[in-house]
């Protein structure tokens, strides 16, 4: 053919930039067969995944020549697609001899071969699961399935046959298809030369990556996502296979077709490629970990995966020093600890020797480049929104970061319900929600104003330890320990930011909960974490505090009482001596309240009969792991269970004489356990009661409430931390803190039981500064359950229930009984004119059930209930609590009565 | 032969091609099929101290169920990737989402069949329990 005539026939196929697609391919197969044979120099095919880490870490030149040689790669496999579109389109296989064809047509699985060996060969968890599939599939082929994979992919966990095929094998066979082809030895000079530069800057600005282990994604190639996509919904691979196949086949006989088919054949092949990359785009942006569909912006590891857009360009005159160590942490090399080397303080099996930092804070490990190392990273792990890629990532805890974002603690699902029931927007006090969809109601912005902060999943954005001010924080709001030096360190880094290896300490994660971690959130609310003290919250103001000895002064300027600590505490024992992880970081059920998601019961340690135990060997891979991580793990070991979902408590001993003893987690203090005194269990007169009806000390109480919205006020929204225009604000009435009274409710036995409970609300609401258009004020008389954690040893008098106005429900006042049979009540507060009953009261005297409680089956006492406890009172104005008498009433009351004496004088009810 | 069927190179080079691709063919499966014997199983042994549910020991799973012990291969049914990871009771494959349940059976998702099943068996010189992968 003379020149002219080839310089027509090739303008008639598409350009860029003067190159016809298929020598831009061609050209991009030679740039990346050089850059691979120098990459060979520096890859260690007995070590390839150290050996590419190691290129990344310290040889910028070798990263560059790798990136190079990535994407001549991937632009040579596109260019290849275009110039076969583009060649077909013009119907040019009529054109070509009838071997040529076939061969060029069976090229493009070895243009596959090279590509999936290329990424095979990078070794990261990602190939390796590559080629793990890809073996698969071969096995499945009949007959000589697994003598193809055997000689296409080797044996094993060894890459060596795959380096060769990759590097010789399919090299070769290309080259020949190409120069059979196209009749040329040597690419043109000028597509080379102006795709070089492109593939530069790409090299230089979007570097080829390395999937750390810390990324729990699995992907293969871009080019193959659309495969993956289709193998999700194919149950056997053998289908793809004959479709894949055919439709070569139909391309390697496309000759024989006349022109009419092969037209359609061309559309079909088109097609397929349009809705595969549709499937690609989905695969590549629309994928999350195990294969959840989520969009690209909730995708958060989208930003970990292959190819990511630095932020500066990489260092690449960037020095090595190589005396510092780049350690090899769970496999993996990780620049981290290049700079960061030698840190302390942390507990053992968080240390940086053996988990690494990436594990926790994320980055890019595979660079000293301080800028490229900290882009992605996490600075404060732990938070909820974060935790399932750091702490709960799947080599880790995971399954507890799913497990804690469902617990009570997170979700504040009963303080929501029962907020939204009292502001009259929702009648159902079980509903299950979520702390963090909450609207802009008026119940729902009174929460944001007052109470919304006090959730687990609150981001702690400071660096710093858990103290009284702490809300939050996820999994660093129980296990984040700071040390005096981390301390120190820390207010060194608030001063000077420029050099990290002043940095030597390190916060500790570990086991040592204390009672401050859980005290910043329950120092509210229900108080338990003050009341466990023995202190009373009171409305003085600092400058009102008598003294320092009796009075206490939080952080945030409330000023306490003590008035008496719970015996636990006199003790020594700690919240999490009693409370175990099941409770506190979930079991993985989502619970409505409170006392369904706390397991433990007095009678789990303080019991008559014989205990519940289990040996070591059936513990729970949780529990045996706390329980050896705090030495609790002897020989012979026996732990008791508790009731309520046989969870085993590591602290506690079951000796082989069936005694029963408790050791504090942290303190190491033993604790014989003694079972409950006689008069708990004695007859049935008092089965229904629980043991904290009786030995609660005291329960914080409130008594007239108010709660307004000031629209012309800034509050704050403690969930989104924004200022508000517009606030909720709270009146208090009187604190008290005195013997709680006594209700009925359901426990999760089903079993009725007998309860303290406090007032809770009993309180005017104002809306109508909110819904503006009506005057609308509500008013509630509603009780609440509560476990005041104020355990004393010694329960409650016999009087301070059956003849107490307050335990009944009446309210405060007196409770007479004159000898004629009759009692009366005289109430000390005010009646309220909404319903005509005292201020502090749940019910009325020897009334109907009117009192409510904020839980579905809780109620007050019946009147006939009333009635019978008013009985046993009027016996106790005469008989004393520990009379013969007395104690007999316990057994049979009914039969007692029959045996009074004529002095008795007995309630008449009219 | 006469003149029409003249044998050229290229057909010699046909036939003898054909010819030859049979003894080739079988000296390479033989090849292979030596080498996969030869190749040695794996041996893991089971950890004394095992928790009661899953433990991931990357080629296998064990459940420990009481007193029960059972070992699964941690290659998915579907196409083989390694099952590393646990949530909600069920085990869950990376690559394509299939899930099983604790005695190896599929619930969700491509996977159709069980996870292969693992013998456990005592190691000859030791006594300890082990299985082949």
């Amino acid at each position: 053919m003379s020149k002219k005539k080839e310089k027509v026939s090739i303008n008639i196929y598409s350009k860029l930039f003067g190159s016809t697609f298929g020598h831009i391919a061609f050209a991009s197969f030679f740039i990346a067969l050089i850059t691979g044979i120098i990459l060979s120099i520096f890859f260690d095919i007995n070590k390839p995944f150290d050996s590419i880490s190691m290129m990344l870490i310290t040889n910028p030149s070798a990263s560059f020549i790798r990136s190079l040689h990535y994407w001549s790669a991937q632009i040579f496999l596109v260019f290849t697609i275009f110039h076969i579109w583009d060649h077909l389109r013009k119907s040019t296989e009529m054109q070509v001899k009838k071997g040529v064809w076939i061969r060029l047509s069976f090229s493009l699985l070895a243009v596959l071969f090279v590509m999936l060996t290329g990424f095979i060969l990078k070794a990261d968890a990602d190939s390796i699961q590559a080629k793990r599939i890809l073996e698969t599939l071969l096995f499945d082929i009949p007959f000589i399935g697994n003598y193809l994979s055997f000689s296409l992919l080797g044996n094993g966990d060894d890459l060596q046959l795959v380096y060769v095929h990759h590097i010789a094998t399919t090299t070769i066979i290309v080259w020949i298809i190409i120069v059979e082809h196209v009749k040329l030895i040597w690419p043109n000079i000028r597509s080379v030369l102006y795709f070089l530069l492109p593939m530069v800057l790409l090299s230089l600005f979007y570097p080829a990556a390395l999937h750390s282990n810390n990324d729990p994604i699995m992907k293969g190639p871009w080019y193959f996502l659309g495969m993956q996509e289709l193998f999700h919904y194919m149950t056997s691979p053998a289908i793809i296979f004959l479709i894949f196949a055919f439709l070569l086949l139909m391309i390697v006989y496309l000759q024989k077709f006349n022109k009419l088919n092969r037209r359609r054949i061309k559309y079909i092949w088109f097609s397929i490629s349009i809705i595969y990359l549709v499937l690609i785009i989905i695969g590549y942006f629309f994928r999350g970990e195990n294969w959840e569909f989520k969009l690209p912006w909730q995708n958060e590891y989208l930003s970990m995966s292959s190819i990511n857009p630095i932020d500066n360009s990489a260092n690449y005159f960037i020095e090595f020093n190589n005396t510092l160590e780049v350690p090899i942490i769970l496999g993996e090399r990780e620049g981290c600890q290049y700079c960061h080397s030698n840190m302390k303080g942390f507990s053992p099996s968080h240390d940086p020797e053996a988990i690494g930092c990436a594990s926790c804070h994320l980055g890019n490990p595979f660079t000293i480049d301080m800028n490229l190392a900290h882009s992605g990273m996490i600075k404060i792990p732990g938070n909820l929104g974060t935790a399932n890629r750091s702490c709960g990532n799947a080599n880790c805890h995971p399954g507890i970061s799913d497990r804690v974002t469902k617990s009570l603690m997170n979700t504040m699902s009963g303080v929501v319900s029962v907020n939204r029931f009292v502001f009259e927007e929702s009648s159902n006090l079980d509903q299950l929600n979520n702390i963090k969809n909450i609207s802009n109601s008026a119940a729902d912005t009174h929460l944001r104003n007052l109470c919304a902060s006090c959730h687990l999943g609150k981001e702690k954005i400071e660096y710093g330890p858990i103290n009284e001010l702490s809300r939050g924080g996820g999994c660093n709001a129980c296990h984040l320990n700071f040390s005096k030096e981390a301390v120190t360190d820390l207010q060194r880094l608030s001063v000077s930011k420029t050099d990290s290896s002043i940095l030597k300490f390190h916060p500790s994660l570990d086991l040592n909960i204390s009672n401050d971690h859980c005290f910043g959130c329950h120092s509210r609310s229900g108080r338990i974490s003050t009341n466990y003290e023995g202190w009373h919250e009171t409305q003085l103001d600092e400058s009102e505090m008598p003294n320092e000895k009796q009075y206490r002064l939080l952080k945030d300027e409330r000023v306490f009482q003590f008035v008496s600590a719970d015996v636990h505490h006199q003790r020594g024992m700690e919240c999490i001596d009693c409370h175990n992880s099941f409770e506190l970081m979930g079991d993985g059920n989502v619970y409505a309240h409170q006392e369904e998601q706390v397991k433990i019961k007095c009678e789990d340690c303080h019991f008559s009969e014989s205990p519940n135990s289990v040996g070591s060997e059936m513990l729970d891979a949780e529990s045996k792991k706390i329980a050896k991580l705090r030495s609790m793990n002897e020989e012979n070991h026996k732990y008791l269970i508790t009731k309520n979902d046989s969870i085993p408590l590591i602290n506690s001993y079951v000796n082989s004489d069936n005694t029963v003893y408790m050791v504090g987690k942290n303190s190491k203090k033993k604790y014989e356990l003694k079972p409950p005194n006689f008069i708990c269990e004695e007859g049935k007169a008092h089965d229904r009661l629980t043991c904290n009806s009786c030995h609660t000390a005291w329960a914080p109480q409130c008594v007239g409430c108010h709660t307004e919205y000031e629209p012309s006020e800034i509050g704050i929204d403690h969930l989104t931390n924004k200022e508000t225009k517009g606030n909720w604000k709270e009146w208090m009435g009187d604190f008290i803190a005195e013997l709680p009274t006594l209700g009925v409710m359901v426990n999760n036995l089903g079993a009725e039981v007998i309860e303290t409970f406090i007032p809770g609300m009993i309180m005017t609401l104002d809306k109508s500064e909110f819904d503006e258009d009506k005057n609308n004020t509500i008013f509630h008389r509603l009780f609440a359950p509560t476990i005041a954690h104020t355990v004393s040893a010694k329960g409650r008098s016999c009087k301070s229930c059956h003849n107490d106005p307050i335990a009944i429900g009446y309210g405060r006042g007196e409770l007479i009984y004159d000898y004629e049979g009759s009692w009366s009540f005289r109430n000390k507060y005010a009646l309220v004119p909404n319903d005509n009953l005292p201020e502090d009261a749940w019910i009325g005297y020897l009334k109907n059930n009117q009192g409510k409680a904020t839980r579905v089956g809780a109620r007050p006492f019946s009147i006939d209930e009333q009635k019978n406890i008013l009985t046993v009172g009027a016996c106790l104005t005469c008989h004393s609590d520990s009379s013969k008498v007395m104690l007999e009433s316990l057994k049979d009351f009914d039969e007692l009565l029959k045996r009074v004496s004529n002095k008795c004088v007995l309630p008449k009810w009219d | 032969m006469n003149k029409s069927e003249k044998m050229t190179r290229r057909k010699l080079l046909r036939r003898l091609g054909a010819i030859l691709s049979i003894p080739i063919s079988i000296l390479w499966i033989k090849g292979i099929d030596r080498t996969f014997e030869v190749s040695a199983k794996i041996k893991i042994m089971i950890p004394k101290e095992l928790a009661e549910g899953i433990t991931f020991l990357d080629k296998i799973i064990i459940n420990k169920n009481g007193g029960y012990i059972r070992v699964f291969s941690s290659s998915c049914s579907h196409l083989g990737c390694k099952i590393k990871s646990e949530i909600d009771n069920k085990l869950i494959c990376p690559c394509h989402g299939s899930k099983f349940d604790y005695e190896g059976k599929p619930i969700v998702g491509p996977a159709v069949k069980q996870l292969e099943r693992i013998e456990l068996q005592r190691d000859k010189k030791t006594g300890e329990v082990i299985v082949y992968v």
